[in-house]
């Protein structure tokens, strides 16, 4: 290529060696923002510590495993734990809502990063677990303080990893209620 | 460069562009599902759950067990003129709950969804999450004719969590359902998490 071939193509050369990775890092900056704001905020809570959201305050006061058995009282299924805790809830009086609910779910982490996700027992008694006679097993919001029991099935071993995720219904931030150790 | 190489030169990309268009992979290919092969027994492990085919079985009518402790709203038991195909299966999900209501079963290009009928709590919700294996029963409806035909010798069971997954393996497992023989009545249980799991 002769010299004044590239005088004739310096300007297209310029555009294309600038454009394309420009086109490249805008294609992927936008996903990356999008991904990153679909993220939701964890904020960590240690177990004792009270959080305030959602209009309550929230303390894990008690935390700890059991041995799931089942109806002839043997330890069943083998392999697995119970875990449980009692989060206080606390309604702060002019922000707390009386019409909400929230989810908790017990994480641990998991492969590429995600976290592992239990649902709560829906029935703690088929595992012979009896609930405490003055908490409540379901998170409803209704303006008045309470406890709030529940009880998650997990494979055995997995109490020292996890952590109990709150989130009031409508928001998209965690709080992540570390168990006692 | 001369007209003659240029248009040579032209000709050749245009030609090559044409290859690359026609053996290019459709779309469907390109984001569809990771198909995992397994046969009755294989224990198949995808991204997000295991399954394993443990028993298959055909049956004319399913005792789904409601009603044994007093009144059920719940008809007892389901009998079909055509024939029900009931594949016994285990699933653990690794990460999260995994719902398995999109299941199939594919006999000569045609798709059977699976039966909502089961007892609860039934595989397609499993009563487990990540780490805790689940045993439970699908159930398929299917023409007798397809049953008895040769293609019920290749039928493929998809174990899907969604209707179309895309870029996700999926456990696909190859069962051979001819010479099979229809029982009449087969008890359906609801899913259960084993007594040992270690």
């Amino acid at each position: 290529m002769t010299r004044s071939w590239w005088r004739r193509s310096a300007v297209a050369l310029l555009v294309i060696v600038v454009s394309i990775p420009s086109l490249a890092w805008l294609l992927g900056g936008i996903i990356l923002t999008q991904r990153l704001g679909n993220e939701p905020g964890v904020i960590p809570v240690a177990a004792g510590e009270t959080a305030q959201f959602g209009g309550y305050r929230w303390t894990l006061t008690a935390s700890d495993t059991f041995e799931p058995r089942d109806s002839e009282g043997e330890s069943r299924p083998l392999g697995t734990e119970l875990v449980a805790a009692i989060i206080s809830v606390e309604p702060i009086p002019g922000d707390a809502d009386d019409d909400a609910s929230c989810d908790a779910v017990l994480t641990a982490p998991g492969p590429e990063r995600v976290r592992r996700t239990w649902q709560r027992v829906g029935s703690p008694g088929d595992y012979l677990y009896r609930m405490a006679d003055d908490t409540r097993g379901y998170c409803v919001l209704d303006g008045t303080a309470y406890e709030y029991e529940t009880v998650f099935l997990v494979p055995e071993g997995s109490y020292g990893e996890s952590a109990i995720d709150v989130t009031v219904t409508g928001s998209r931030t965690i709080h992540r209620f570390q168990l006692e150790q | 460069m001369r007209p003659g190489i240029r248009s040579l030169l032209a000709g050749v990309i245009v030609l090559l562009a044409g290859l690359a268009v026609a053996t290019a992979p459709s779309i469907d290919r390109v984001v569809g599902p990771f198909e995992l092969g397994g046969r009755l027994g294989d224990t198949v492990d995808a991204r997000l759950y295991s399954a394993t085919v443990t028993r298959v079985e055909l049956a004319g009518e399913l005792d789904l067990g409601y009603g044994q402790d007093g009144f059920s709203y719940t008809p007892p038991s389901v009998a079909s003129e055509q024939v029900f195909v009931v594949v016994d299966l285990r699933l653990e999900s690794v990460v999260d709950k995994v719902l398995v209501q999109y299941s199939e079963l594919v006999i000569g290009g045609v798709t059977y969804r699976v039966a909502p009928f089961l007892p609860g709590p039934s595989i397609l919700n499993p009563p487990a999450g990540p780490g805790i294996p689940v045993e439970g029963t699908l159930v398929f409806e299917v023409p007798s004719s397809v049953v008895e035909s040769d293609a019920a010798a290749h039928a493929r069971l998809h174990i899907k969590s969604e209707l179309t997954p895309q870029l996700e393996s999926v456990p696909v497992f190859a069962l051979d359902l001819g010479g099979l023989d229809v029982e009449r009545v087969r008890v359906v249980e609801p899913a259960t998490i084993p007594a040992d799991i270690r």
